[in-house]
């Protein structure tokens, strides 16, 4: 199971056009999503990542945002799908069935005036069809599924009824409701607290191992990262610097700025490093995707920068051990 | 969208044109608004007179354009009026948690009683006078802005820059003045936009009803007010003053949509 | 020497009122008996979970919010009974830098007057050349660039701006910093820069801080000693190297163990915690956290557990002496 590939994302581009400027928020991103796999999408504010997740859904905002260049291909079991090329209206049958999305703030993407419960029976009445009485029984199911205690009674919770973890738990459960092939998990313990992210983390592992989907997991923190994914994509300035086996990258950094980011971080809590020994930042701040360099993206803030570096594009190229990393120096860097 | 937006800023800059154009109108009109001549009372528009004459054989042109620059004034000078009013009662209200309750029922108050009637009662206490409808409009339009101050002030006080500055050490007036005060200008300059809108159409009514500027005086509403009579037989007499409140009204709502939707910092933001 | 800050005892209620028109407002602690010391030029953390009330410890010592109880003595001065100028003069020595670069500075004041205000309220640098001069010296200290005080804060990136809140703040002079999740909005890669910053402004300038965070990471990386708390009640204090290696009580074993890590695994596994934080309205009997406490027993629902001694310089509040320094 674990090699079947659920979707390919191809070279895929995306630009935001306004009257003043263009910003190229992601360029050139490809990777696959495999069944009962993580793939972790990880950087900054303004990386890309977040809006590669959107474009994959068709929820760019339009007509500002649109994808330039490039593919989604979702494979379902009834043969593979150009979600890139659908129309709208298959497009939304594939969201919420098939490709299914969970934010950082349940609050808002919940909706105020329904019952839990009642929302999460909605999706499946939309797309399977289920009858009203079934989609409820459903909903309360998968409530005590996701670990919400006296589901059948927080069934008819509001959303602000619940607490923060209540609540992405509740959010899991809707995106749950179609078994679907996908699930797009955006930053969804950012705003949780440790112990609950840690309970979060665990719910969708178990879940993963049941239902056998996808997760393509985007956030900031390379400590969650390193816990749930088993491929990483480092991604700065709208395109993937660095992709490859998570532990890998996490051992043996090739770019300078995967590497730069992992020195950066404070040490972990049970090092031996004195209190308050200087960290090594990395210089400068991160790249205006309206003003970009014309080589690598990087380049300003390296410390490995050649002159070759602020000329072209860089490549993203696979070495021997099947890792693709943006840098001429990548064997240096490691 | 973007096609939008250029067509809307075409819409208020032409809005501003116009007012502009108002205001100067009065200097280039070139007959005197008073000078009766009864021979040529009720007289249609011609090229003689533009917009035609009055039952006193005024040039309704030369009337509008005084009254318009006379009606506008009055508009502003309540809009400042009430800006004064306002924003003091709003900030007190909105900063001071002991106060809220007292001003914000004062408020209230004001705001229950429709403006015009408000208007009326002032006028009839104090007398008509330029500087009484003034004071009454102001007076009855105060709680518009000051219920905007207000709620932007609650929302300020909460605000990471405010708390900053309290824990610095800040006086009530310093945090008041140089931090809250500022940061609700484009609300005030907003809400006075539509409040100037209100105040002219407010003291046209007044004037038509007899209650507001003396007749003497030439405003949009007073040449309204004498035209009744007439209008049937000389309909000139009442659509160009007509035509012109309706246009400075439209014009002062589209200057204030398009500065609600440029100052509002949280719309600014999204785009 | 003294201690530059002790708090005592603290305590702070807040009222909730009741949906409905004839609903009363009920009143809860926050912030229950709260007591610990800070020395002149130490770093104390101050960690906790969203509810926890370490915000309020924060908000409580400058002055933003009154105590209910309890004593908050700074250099031998109650901060809760000081009132017109001794207050006054006492608010200049504590400062505060906030989480949200973007909201915590008057976005129509250039940077040089934010930057000067904390010196025209307190009367420092009185001529105005003076000033400036100082405002200058001040961001350059904080390592943006000379023409940043002509500027607006919407101009910088969200570590500058952290940089001009931290340059407000020492504008003052204070002895005491209380910085409540300075990093915790800013991205990855400028978090290091900002640390680094207060290190070194720390050691500089001899300042006490009390940094608030939930980042357990960087409160060990930047702390001299910790203050753990769990809803509104101090469970756990330690030098910060020696409590994260050998946490005592079963929250803080707990906490530590669900910090994700890059390459290291949890000492003894994950230390799953059931449930939530109880709520305030209604708090369990005797110790605050026994409802999850894998290590609960009979005595923890008698009383609350006092904060004592339970090893050379390690403070914990746990009525279950099995229960301490457990490592399974």
């Amino acid at each position: 199971m674990g090699d079947t590939t659920v979707l390919a994302v191809e070279n895929l581009s995306v630009e935001f056009r306004s009257r003043r400027r263009i910003v190229r928020a992601v360029s050139d991103v490809s990777f696959t999503l495999k069944a009962g796999r993580t793939f972790a999408l990880v950087g900054e504010s303004g990386s890309g990542k977040s809006v590669t997740s959107l474009a994959i859904m068709r929820l760019l905002a339009a007509p500002a945002g649109r994808i330039t260049g490039g593919s989604v291909t979702l494979h379902a079991p009834d043969g593979p799908l150009a979600l890139t090329a659908l129309s709208e209206r298959a497009m939304r049958a594939v969201r919420g069935r098939q490709i299914a999305m969970i934010f950082q703030e349940p609050m808002t993407s919940l909706n105020p005036l329904f019952t839990v419960g009642d929302q999460i029976a909605e999706v499946a009445r939309h797309h399977l069809g289920t009858s009203r009485a079934e989609a409820f029984k459903g909903a309360v199911a998968l409530l005590d599924r996701v670990g919400i205690p006296a589901a059948a009674h927080r069934a008819h919770a509001y959303p602000h009824e619940l607490s923060g973890g209540m609540r992405q738990r509740a959010m899991i459960a809707m995106a749950l409701a179609c078994k679907p092939l996908v699930m797009i998990a955006d930053e969804p313990t950012t705003a949780l607290d440790v112990t609950v992210q840690a309970q979060m983390l665990e719910l969708i592992r178990e879940l993963q191992d049941e239902t056998g989907m996808a997760v393509l997991f985007i956030t900031h923190n390379l400590g969650v990262v390193a816990e749930i994914a088993s491929e990483v994509a480092v991604m700065y300035g709208g395109q993937i610097v660095e992709r490859g086996e998570a532990g890998a990258i996490f051992a043996a950094p090739r770019h300078p700025y995967t590497r730069g980011l992992l020195d950066s971080l404070p040490p972990e809590i049970d090092s031996n490093m004195p209190v308050r020994a200087p960290l090594k930042a990395i210089p400068g701040s991160v790249v205006d995707l309206a003003a970009l360099p014309p080589g690598c993206r990087f380049a300003p803030r390296c410390a490995w920068r050649q002159p070759r570096c602020e000329t072209g594009a860089i490549a993203l190229d696979a070495d021997p051990a099947n890792r693709l990393v943006r840098c001429v120096r990548a064997q240096e860097v490691a | 969208m973007i096609r939008d937006l250029l067509e809307r800023r075409k819409l208020v800059l032409l809005a501003i044109l116009l007012l502009a154009a108002m205001l100067a109108a009065s200097w280039f009109s070139g007959a005197d608004p008073q000078r009766i001549n009864i021979v040529q009372r009720l007289k249609p528009p011609s090229f003689v007179n533009l917009f035609g004459t009055d039952d006193f054989g005024r040039d309704v042109f030369a009337r509008v354009a005084h009254g318009a620059r006379m009606s506008l004034l009055i508009g502003l000078l309540v809009t400042i009026v009430a800006s004064l009013i306002g924003a003091a009662l709003g900030l007190l209200a909105g900063f001071f948690r002991r106060l809220d309750a007292a001003l914000s029922r004062v408020l209230d108050a004001l705001m229950s009683f429709p403006d015009i009637l408000l208007a009326i009662a002032l006028m009839a206490a104090f007398g008509p006078s330029l500087f009484n409808v003034v004071l009454a409009l102001g007076l009855a339009y105060s709680p518009r802005i000051g219920r905007v101050v207000r709620a932007g002030t609650l929302a300020l006080r909460q605000a990471p820059y405010i708390e900053a500055a309290t824990a610095m050490g800040a006086s009530s007036l310093r945090l008041l003045v140089v931090h809250v005060l500022p940061n609700v200008m484009p609300l005030l300059l907003v809400q006075g936009t539509f409040v100037f809108a209100f105040a002219l159409l407010t003291e046209s009514a007044l004037s038509f009803l007899g209650t507001g500027v003396p007749p003497e005086v030439p405003t949009l509403g007073n040449m309204i007010a004498s035209s009744q009579l007439y209008f049937r037989s000389a309909a000139w007499t009442m659509l160009f003053p007509g035509a012109a409140i309706a246009l400075a009204v439209l014009s002062l709502q589209v200057i204030g949509d398009w500065l609600r939707d440029t100052l509002d910092p949280i719309l600014r933001n999204v785009r | 020497m003294t201690d530059l800050l002790s708090v005592e005892g603290l305590r702070k209620e807040f009222a909730i009122p009741q949906p409905g028109l004839f609903g009363t407002t009920v009143r809860f602690a926050a912030v229950d008996n709260v007591s610990f010391t800070i020395g002149r030029g130490e770093v104390l953390g101050l960690v906790g979970e969203s509810g926890s009330g370490k915000t309020t410890v924060g908000r409580c010592i400058v002055g933003l919010a009154r105590p209910e109880g309890g004593r908050m003595l700074f250099d031998g001065e109650d901060l809760a009974t000081l009132s017109g100028v001794a207050r006054h003069r006492v608010r200049r020595r504590i400062q505060i830098v906030f989480q949200d670069p973007f909201s915590s500075l008057n976005p129509r004041l250039r940077v040089g007057r934010t930057v000067a205000e904390p010196m025209v309220i307190h009367g420092l640098c009185v001529s105005r050349t003076e000033r400036r001069e100082r405002v200058r010296a001040l961001l350059a200290e904080v390592g943006l660039p000379p023409d940043a005080e002509h500027r607006f804060p919407h101009e910088f990136s969200g570590g500058q701006r952290q940089r001009i809140g931290i340059a407000r703040a020492l504008a003052a002079e204070p002895d005491l910093i209380i910085a409540d999740e300075p990093v915790s909005a800013l991205d990855v890669s400028v978090q290091a820069q900002v640390l680094n910053l207060l290190a070194e402004l720390q050691a500089r300038h001899a300042l006490s801080i009390l940094f608030i965070s939930h980042d357990l990471d960087v409160v060990r990386h930047l702390c001299d000693r910790v203050l753990v708390m769990y809803a509104g009640r101090l469970v756990e204090v330690g030098p910060s190297a020696d409590l994260v290696r050998h946490p005592a009580h079963p929250y803080t074993r707990a906490l530590l163990s669900a910090v994700p890590r890059r390459t290291t695994k949890a000492q003894g596994g994950r230390i799953v915690l059931s449930g939530e934080i109880p709520s305030p309205l209604a708090p369990p009997s005797g110790c605050i956290f026994r409802t999850r406490c894998p290590k609960a027993v009979a005595a923890c629902a008698e009383a609350v557990p006092p904060l004592a001694e339970v090893a050379a310089g390690r403070l914990a509040a746990c009525s279950n002496p099995a229960a301490l320094f457990a490592t399974d």
